[in-house]
């Protein structure tokens, strides 16, 4: 029995480096560096700025709650074999990313720690003042953290990534920052035309889902007159919508943004109530193809058509 | 910042617009001030001005007031190592995190015999925790209550320092036997463990040893773990469990038991292997081997005329599971889809039932030879919030001649948030030999705090 047990014990042992050496990849110098991010935004910024010095790849797809997104085994994979995993933080992915780096136990990922590009944002709001689940489910410490949809959000992230990568490769530090600024000079071009919307959206007044659009609205002048949730992760209680839709026909609130993930039966139901309309805007990036300028592109476009107000014809920027 | 957005004005202005009604909406949040204003010129600041730093609005860095503790003032030779300085002079800030979990119901139910009716069980009350205590080691600790007693079902160190993705945990913690019995109970997605592997494992089983963790890529998007543990013994514990009680016709209750000290190829052993992988964008695929064998143990219960309790020893038992699961979610992550299910194949010594109580040919009746039993889960959740599911679960039940029992159970649980859930179950169990039971069961089940147990895929 001892014998059967020791022998069984062993070739599973045994069996560890097979299969584990079947996936080492060492990363020398010349080698694309790995790079996992949480959500397509940081996935695009970190393309534009590493170029073909990164080889990225992203968890979220694009529809999910940044809260609780579901991960899968390639997810586990690819965060166990990166060089460096990078995150927006603030408690944005604090849901689901702890998990997935304590199970993937990438040693340089522990070592140097994730890459968290919201630490340091200037602009913070909605910063709690006491911590308590009587005010909530979301509760974010440091602050509302969907800062992914503020206009500054490509140029400090870019920069955060830029210093990164300099000090992984510092043989190609002048690389990074070429790249940063044309990537720069890029948002500029396209940050004129969302200047342009936000004269128009200035002063317009919505009702949110869940406070995830406060940096959008807030960079725009766009007046956020509450949120169908009652408190930030509770989903919104009957009393609570009559009380809101009574307060958005009394204020003349005539739009509800919600995201991809959020009841959109539930945001139409109260927009119908309240004489309003209900706008889905995505949260962030759409990981295949889309880019974070393009994905501002968008929300603005949409923040203009929940008005029906239309820019003057443009050439195309990117 | 432009100077010419008067936001007091705008404060104002809305407010008197809001009136009364509005005003309660939103208490005194501030969403009526816009959170920051028209702000799209580029980028144009240092570089240092951008990057204040790391500093977060916590107070890691105390000051000597703050620090002072009112233990471990001067160590001198010969006391306590602990006292060699930080471990007395941190703040509050490196404290594990606590938690409390309460599970319990009101149900009805028809267990078969003379008995039934309604109850309020109060399932669990749980005290957890957990925290890092360096970069590779980290602890906690579960005791539970079902209001009769506490136990302690888990208190284990866990270390990860010794290669990318192997880990190694000692003290007391779960089995890790299938899809299912690292779980609590209060965690199961299920009202109660499967009846097959209640029956054949235990409703918890908490083992106090040693467990050896691995795991491993395969290709791009399949990962494969094992992990292998000696145990000095497990117990097995089962509260919240509606049906206890509905075969005490079969008499005394008997208990395995282990010696405490034994040699180490008669300490418990248990095996798991696992890969799951992803088949498309939305979906995974997960498949499991596992093994717990038990080479020396023993039956204890009942007494013979002088009122000794009866017992007999050196058994041994083996059970092996296969488990399959397959889950879907939509791409948004608000839908899902989850199939499953388990084999088991017993085999050994099963069971023993005491013949003759309280008489002087008082015995144990042992049962060996081998059992097989399964069981199957469909569930649903259309929304972050509800979701149904359906457990079947059939089993040859560890009595003389393996009567045929099948247990079935339909469950709605609704998640006001994600620190709580409230559930309402039927379950129907048929037994060949016995009558039918069933039972209604309203289950709340709240979070306070960190609520976490260290569950591995």
């Amino acid at each position: 029995m001892l014998t059967r047990r020791i022998l069984l014990l062993a070739t599973l042992i045994g069996a560890t480096p097979l299969v584990s050496g079947a996936s080492a990849l060492p990363v020398d110098g010349g080698d694309p560096l790995n790079v996992v991010t949480t959500i397509p935004d940081l996935a695009d910024i970190v393309r534009e700025v590493g170029g073909d010095e990164v080889k990225v790849r992203c968890v979220a797809k694009g529809r999910e709650n940044l809260h609780s997104v579901r991960l899968r085994p390639s997810h586990l994979v690819m965060t166990a074999r990166a060089d460096l995993f990078v995150q927006v933080g603030l408690a944005l992915e604090h849901g689901w990313v702890p998990g997935l780096l304590e199970s993937a136990r990438n040693s340089k990922i522990m070592r140097d720690g994730p890459l968290n590009v919201g630490t340091g944002w200037p602009k913070l709001v909605e910063i709690p003042v006491t911590l308590d689940r009587r005010a909530g489910v979301d509760i974010h410490p440091l602050g509302n953290p969907h800062i992914n949809m503020h206009p500054d959000f490509g140029s400090f992230a870019g920069r955060k990534i830029r210093d990164r990568l300099k000090a992984m490769r510092p043989e190609q530090a002048g690389k990074f920052d070429k790249n940063l600024a044309a990537y720069e000079k890029r948002i500029a071009a396209h940050r004129k035309r969302w200047a342009e919307a936000a004269k128009l959206l200035k002063g317009r007044k919505v009702v949110q889902y869940h406070k995830e659009f406060s940096y959008l609205c807030g960079a725009n002048g766009i007046l956020m007159v509450g949120a169908l949730e009652p408190q930030p992760g509770v989903p919104p209680t009957p009393g609570h919508l009559a009380q809101i839709t009574k307060g958005m026909r009394e204020l003349g609130v005539t739009v509800i943004l919600h995201g991809p993930w959020t009841p959109g039966r539930v945001a139409e139901d109260a927009a119908k109530r309240a004489g309003a309309k209900a706008v889905e805007l995505p949260v962030m990036t759409q990981r295949d193809g889309g880019t974070w300028l393009g994905f501002m592109d968008r929300l603005h476009e949409g923040l203009l058509g929940a008005w029906d107000l239309e820019l003057e014809e443009r050439e195309d920027q990117d | 910042m432009p100077a010419s957005v008067p936001q007091p004005l705008a404060v104002l202005t809305l407010a008197s617009l809001l009136g009364p009604p509005a005003i309660a909406v939103q208490g005194n949040q501030p969403d009526l001030i816009p959170q920051a204003e028209p702000d799209t010129a580029p980028l144009a600041k240092p570089q240092e001005e951008d990057y204040p730093g790391t500093e977060l609005p916590m107070n890691l860095n105390p000051t000597p007031d703050q620090a002072r503790a009112p233990i471990g003032l001067l160590r001198s030779p010969g006391m306590p190592r602990i006292y060699w300085g930080q471990t007395t002079r941190f703040t509050s800030a490196f404290n594990p995190a606590f938690g409390i979990a309460v599970d319990g119901s009101f149900n009805w139910a028809d267990n078969g015999s003379d008995e039934d009716g309604f109850a309020f069980d109060l399932g669990v009350a749980e005290l957890t925790g957990q925290g890092a205590i360096s970069p590779n080691w980290w602890g906690n600790f579960a005791l539970e209550t079902d209001s009769e007693e506490v136990e302690l079902t888990e208190a284990a160190l866990f270390y990860s320092g010794l290669a990318d993705r192997t880990s190694i945990r000692a003290g007391r913690f779960f089995l890790d036997f299938g899809k299912q019995m690292q779980i609590h109970v209060h965690d199961l997605s299920t009202p109660q463990r499967p009846a097959v592997l209640r029956e054949y494992l235990g409703t918890e089983v908490p083992g106090t040893g040693f467990q050896f963790d691995h795991w491993a890529p395969i290709g791009e998007t399949t990962a494969f773990r094992f992990s292998t543990a000696v145990f000095g013994d497990q117990e097995s514990h089962g509260h919240g469990f509606l049906f206890d009680d509905h075969d005490e016709s079969h008499g005394p209750e008997v208990e395995p038991f282990v010696d405490d000290r034994r040699d180490f190829s008669e300490l418990i052993f248990t095996a798991r292997a696992t890969a799951m992988t992803d088949v498309g964008e939305e979906s995974m695929l997960q498949l499991g081997a596992s093994l717990r064998a038990v080479p020396d143990f023993g039956f204890e219960g009942g007494t013979n005329d002088t009122g000794d309790t009866l017992s007999t020893d050196g058994l041994n038992q083996s059970v092996y599971g296969l488990d399959l699961t397959y889950g879907w979610n939509s791409d948004d992550g608000t839908r899902s889809w989850t199939f499953g299910g388990e084999y088991l194949y017993a085999d050994g010594d099963l069971n023993a039932e005491v013949v003759g109580d309280g008489t002087p040919g008082a015995s144990l009746d042992l049962l060996s030879g081998s059992a097989q039993g399964w069981f199957a889960f469909a569930e649903h959740a259309w929304d972050q919030q509800n979701s149904v599911g359906l457990m079947v679960s059939s089993l040859e039940k560890l009595e003389e001649a393996l009567p045929r029992e099948t247990e079935s159970t339909l469950y709605w649980s609704h998640y006001p948030t994600e620190f709580m859930r409230v559930r309402v179950a039927g379950i129907h169990f048929d037994r060949e030999g016995a009558e039918d039971g069933q039972a209604l069961m309203l289950q709340l089940t709240g979070y306070i705090g960190a609520h976490g147990h260290p569950y591995n895929w």
